[in-house]
């Protein structure tokens, strides 16, 4: 490496007001697009510690009504020494809490929801789960995204910063004088290239551990590392190729020229096609088979009569065959209808994996895609890291079933055990409701 | 004017580079219009599929309860128009499926961008992508060093001792530009117009108009302002330099920037605070005036005395559905004055995001190209509006079925035949048509003509001032 | 000294130089006239090692010690010596210098310009200030900064004004006198005439005459050189 041509770089750099400015504007940027993921990421802390606010504050009121013996006084038909009326008038909520690292990267999470509160009649495809109400057009538009910056802005600096290496000595027609006082041309290319590279892995870098260092998310520093590694092998392989091109140029505009195309064609062009493929293959589901549980299954559950109900709930739940209720002469009506959520739960998550089987698909053929996609895997990639990922969700949704099946099943047992209620056995309801 | 107009073209027809790029792009536009119809009309397919699907299960439900038929409901599907395959605009971020059901409204859900990772951030390859980010770039291309490449080659000097004026062969410059960009656009149309001759009616043509003129004026704006750049500086690096900043700018910086900032002039209230807001009003009255108990009772006495009777089972109807229906009423107006209120925020922020066109001709465009696509976020709201104006009427139809059907006061078991179900009209949406919906769109225009007329001032003004020396 | 035997260069089924030879001896200036297309930069390029001779031998070598002379003992001044616009004209000769692996002081570097003609005040100017003639004194202690044994200039005194052309002219045999070997392609016969020792015009790739200038005065070679270009 020659170091006088890389320090030599530092005046090129700093002359040219062009670079100059869009270096600092960049890196502006970046700040503002931490600045502006931290703002979204304590508005979703403030939500969430306003639900779980909500939420203590509503338990207590169970309590208070539970030591009084007495429900809510508009409801007097509500018995909350009854289990079934004590559960189903305990609040829950499953919420996601963004990841430290969010701030680096919003990812898909404008596209989900982020809290939701679980009765027994809940599903992790409820409307409920949508987005956050926002505005449509900002959504399409996006957020001033650090990990968008580095995705798809931060090659356009690089690009920026060294259309002209090479190029403006065609231009100005002294490239010959370069070449007779140096001896490698690609080794004055390199040593120059290098300088622009390093000073933005530098600064990149800096700001991801600046982001590591505010959130103490040091426990997660392999994902935190990931990023850096993701962000430092892109910036190198679009330094490479651009090297290649910067090697043949013929003028500064046409190195421009190549280089944006090379952008537009892995950053634009190909995730579109690929888009624009996917969608033809798995055109947006109207989720049917989801539908079809929600409306017409559920109603057809509740024409059922008790026998055939309490063959499926024996088939969710065997244990209640050795109950007390179970071995009476006669099915209790109330009982068995009771229950009925547990049943229709059972079919949403039939329906919904089928739903997440045909999204997974989907998924597959992106995924398949990859190899000559790099832009979106390195996308996925960096989302995972900072869990604002399609997946990340798909856990949330996990955790939302998982909550509901807990609810449904604390329901249907302490029913058919006919349990009575007091106030420890209630903190017991509250850590099986609140996971 | 027009010798230079034509000499330019020529020029342009005699470089294999420009030839294989203006090939290139002739053939990914037909490709990608292509394209973007199957999938538009697979996507139409689909949606009729589902919503035969879910009015079948409503016809075949046999006699019910009206109020069980209420909870039953029924689903409004998004559709999507033909124009839709031109620019997806926010349909890739709106729920596709809404259900309709009684005594709330829910949201629309499902979208298609919550369905699977991520592909693209700059959306699919349609025509609006290609016409939005891509063709702009080229043309910057061929436009930074027109006006330099003059100087430095000394024809400049030639063109005006030939009795030219500067402005006359600058605007040969552009205008020769402009009409290849209105190649690529009048291509783009015909392929749309034929692929879907069947289904063109008066409104798509309006729209297929104001498509066309949007992006005419956009790439005049465009064309002009690089060449006023080189005009302005000299340079053709240093203005190719600052239209790729600019670009960026207008295309990816300022569209974000002003949409967060819109979001902050007019912030939104979250999900929970608004369906709190909702259960508040709906259980003690709207603001606490009027709560529901005082509502009944009132209701109760205002039906006995209607009847003339002195008690609710000597009613000849059934008083339940009369109270579902007046509660059904007050949870509308109860909606009317949240989701007014969430629908006029939106719509501010939208009008305060259109006025950035002054600064950033990009957002006029983005925005009359959706709206002439019909995919914009007024044409969503103008479909939620409607969906819900049918499920009022199809929970009324149910109430008043419930309430006057033959049934009476406490009859629960009632149901309704199955005629009067399959009697109820099924939700059918028409898009809005674009011309009852211009005045929404007046800013985007203005500001792309004050971009226009601007930029011709300027290059007119800096033709004149420059001073021949200097060369 | 400068040498080039038999070359031959082709350029698909052009042919730019035919059984070109020349010498050049250390401490001589050598002017190559020719008009466009006579194969003057084709000549250059060959010994600037930018191209390979399709035939033909070509060697530089220093006359002291009899060894060949590297690219790195060869200084280059093109038609336009056009810098870095954005640096002055001693960061110019700093940057070149380095490329070259030489690192000089700052004096020294001002040393260099100064002994190239170049005014005291102009060092510290950005390039883009500079006129053609500065800008071509700064090209030349490029190339004297770096020592250079073989001086390769291309159309060097092309629209300088006649003050300028003269100092060229001057600094060029300054160059010379101390041993340097220079070899000029030039269209301009006055200048050639004034600043060279041997003078060679070159026409469709072949070398068609060579003489001394001293033998010549300005107006017999031109009409010299016409004759040689009408026929």
């Amino acid at each position: 490496m020659n170091i006088s041509i890389f320090l030599f770089e530092f005046k090129h750099f700093i002359r040219n007001k062009a670079k100059l400015f869009s270096y600092i504007f960049f890196m502006l940027l970046c700040i503002y697009s931490i600045y502006n993921g931290f703002e979204i990421m304590h508005k979703q802390i403030n939500t969430i510690s306003n639900i779980n606010e909500k939420q203590d504050i509503e338990c207590n009121i169970v309590l208070d009504w539970l030591e009084q013996k007495k429900g809510p006084v508009d409801k007097p038909w509500v018995n909350i020494e009854d289990p079934y009326w004590l559960i189903r008038s305990t609040p829950s909520f499953i919420v996601k809490n963004p990841s430290p690292l969010f701030p680096l990267g919003i990812g898909q999470a404008e596209q989900f929801g982020f809290y939701k509160e679980i009765t027994r009649w809940s599903s992790t495809f409820d409307s409920d789960m949508a987005e956050e109400i926002s505005n449509y057009e900002r959504l399409i538009n996006g957020n001033i995204d650090f990990s968008f910056l580095i995705i798809f802005l931060l090659p356009i600096l690089l690009i920026i910063l060294t259309y002209n290496i090479h190029g403006l000595e065609k231009d100005l027609n002294f490239n010959k004088l370069i070449t007779i006082q140096n001896k490698k041309l690609s080794s004055w290319i390199i040593n120059r290239l290098i300088f622009y590279v390093l000073i933005v892995l530098l600064s990149i870098n800096g700001m991801i551990l600046s982001v590591g260092l505010i959130t103490s998310s040091f426990a997660y520093f392999k994902s935190m590392l990931t990023l850096i590694l993701i962000s430092n092998l892109y910036v190198i392989v679009f330094s490479f190729v651009f090297y290649l091109i910067i090697k043949n140029a013929s003028s500064s505009s046409s190195v421009a020229f190549k280089m944006i195309s090379f952008w537009l064609f892995f950053c634009v062009i190909i995730p579109g096609s690929v888009h624009q493929y996917v969608s033809i293959k798995y055109p947006a589901n109207y989720m049917t088979e989801f539908l079809d549980v929600n409306r017409e299954q559920t109603y057809e559950v509740f024409k059922l009569d008790d026998i055939e109900l309490y063959d499926f709930l024996v088939e969710i739940h065997p244990e209640i065959v050795e109950t007390k209720k179970s071995q009476q002469d006669t099915l209790d009506s109330q009982l068995v209808r009771r229950c009925i959520s547990t049943i229709i739960n059972q079919m949403n998550i039939a329906a919904e994996n089928e739903i997440e089987m045909q999204n997974e698909d989907k998924n597959y053929l992106i995924k398949s895609t990859y190899f000559f996609n790099p832009i979106s895997y390195v996308q996925n990639l960096w989302n995972s890291c900072t869990a604002t990922d399609y997946y990340s969700y798909g856990m949330y949704r996990l955790d939302i079933q998982e909550s509901i099946i807990s609810r449904n099943k604390l329901i249907v047992l302490e029913l058919w055990n006919e349990s009575e209620v007091d106030k420890e056995i209630y903190s017991r309801y509250l850590k099986i409701l609140n996971n | 004017m027009s010798i230079i107009f034509f000499n330019e073209w020529k020029g342009l027809f005699r470089n294999k580079l420009f030839l294989f790029f203006i090939s290139f792009f002739l053939l990914l536009l037909f490709i990608v219009t292509f394209f973007g119809n199957i999938q538009n009309k697979k996507q139409i397919l689909n949606q009729q599929e589902a919503k035969n699907h879910i009015r079948d299960q409503w016809d075949e439900m046999g006699p019910s309860n009206p109020h069980s038929a209420a909870h039953f409901g029924t689903y409004a599907f998004k559709s999507n128009s033909i124009l839709n395959s031109l620019d997806e605009g926010v349909n890739a971020v709106t729920g596709l499926v809404l259900r309709l059901e009684g005594h709330k409204q829910n949201e629309v859900a499902f979208s298609e961008s919550s369905q699977s990772l991520t592909i693209s951030t700059f959306g699919k390859l349609k025509v609006s992508l290609l016409f939005q980010f891509i063709i702009p770039l080229f043309l910057i291309f061929l436009a930074f060093n027109t006006y330099t490449s003059e100087i430095s080659s000394g024809r400049l000097k030639l063109l005006l001792i030939q009795g030219n004026s500067m402005s006359k062969i600058i605007f040969a410059k552009i205008f020769t530009l402009l009409s290849l960009a209105t190649l690529l656009l009048l291509f783009t149309i015909l392929v749309q117009f034929f692929l879907n001759i069947n289904y063109i009616k008066l409104d798509q043509i309006t729209r297929l108009v104001i498509f066309f003129f949007s992006y005419f004026l956009y790439y005049f704006i465009i064309i002009s302002f690089t060449v006023f750049l080189s005009l302005l500086l000299k340079k053709s690096t240093s203005a190719l330099s600052l239209t790729i900043i600019t670009w960026l700018l207008w295309t990816i910086f300022i569209p974000k920037t002003v949409g967060n900032f819109t979001e902050s002039l007019t912030p939104l209230s979250t999900r929970i605070e608004l369906s709190e807001k909702i259960q508040d009003d709906r259980s003690k009255g709207i603001d606490g005036h009027n709560p529901f108990d005082d509502r009944k009772i009132e209701l109760e006495k205002e039906i006995l005395a209607r009847y003339e009777v002195d008690s609710l089972s000597h009613l000849p109807i059934n008083f339940a559905g009369i109270l579902m229906q007046a509660d059904e009423e007050f949870g509308n107006q109860v909606w009317d004055k949240h989701y007014g209120e969430l629908y006029e925020k939106l719509e501010t922020q939208k009008r305060n995001y259109q006025l950035s066109g002054l600064i950033n001709p990009f957002a006029s465009l983005q925005s009359l190209s959706m709206a002439s696509a019909g995919t914009d976020l007024l044409h969503h709201l103008d479909f939620l509006s409607h969906a819900e104006k049918y499920r009022r009427y199809f929970i009324k139809t149910l109430n008043d079925e419930y309430a006057f059907g033959g049934s009476k006061t406490g009859e629960r078991g009632w149901k309704a035949s199955q005629d009067f179900f399959r009697s109820i009209k099924d939700f059918s949406y028409n898009e809005a048509n674009f011309i009852s919906m211009k005045n929404k769109y007046f800013i985007d225009i203005f500001c792309l003509f004050l971009w226009s007329l601007s930029l011709v001032c300027l290059i007119i003004y800096y033709s004149k001032n420059h001073p021949f020396n200097e060369y | 000294m400068i040498q080039l035997i038999n070359v031959n260069k082709k350029f698909k089924d052009k042919v730019a130089l035919k059984n070109l030879s020349l010498e050049v001896k250390s401490g001589e200036i050598y002017g190559l006239l020719g008009a466009n297309g006579a194969g003057k930069s084709t000549t250059l390029n060959l010994l600037l090692g930018f191209l390979n001779a399709d035939k033909g031998q070509i060697n530089l070598i220093d006359s002291n010690d009899s060894s060949i002379i590297n690219q790195d003992r060869i200084g280059y001044i093109p038609e336009n010596v056009n810098l870095y616009p954005y640096l002055t004209g001693l960061e110019n000769l700093d940057y070149f210098s380095k490329l070259a692996g030489l690192k000089f002081k700052s004096s020294e570097l001002r040393e260099f310009l100064s002994e190239c003609g170049l005014e005291k005040e102009a060092f510290n100017k950005y390039i883009s200030e500079y006129s053609k003639g500065m800008r071509q004194k700064v090209g030349i202690a490029i190339a004297y900064a770096k020592n250079a044994k073989i001086y390769l200039l291309d159309e060097p005194a092309s629209g300088l004004d006649p003050l300028s052309s003269n100092e060229l002219s001057r600094m060029l045999k300054k160059m010379s006198k101390r041993g340097a070997t220079i070899l000029m392609a030039s269209h301009d016969i006055f200048r050639v005439r004034e600043t060279c020792h041997k003078i060679g015009i070159l026409k469709n790739g072949s070398l068609v005459k060579e003489m001394f200038s001293k033998d010549v005065s300005p107006v017999e070679l031109e009409s010299l050189y016409l004759d040689y270009m009408k026929n």
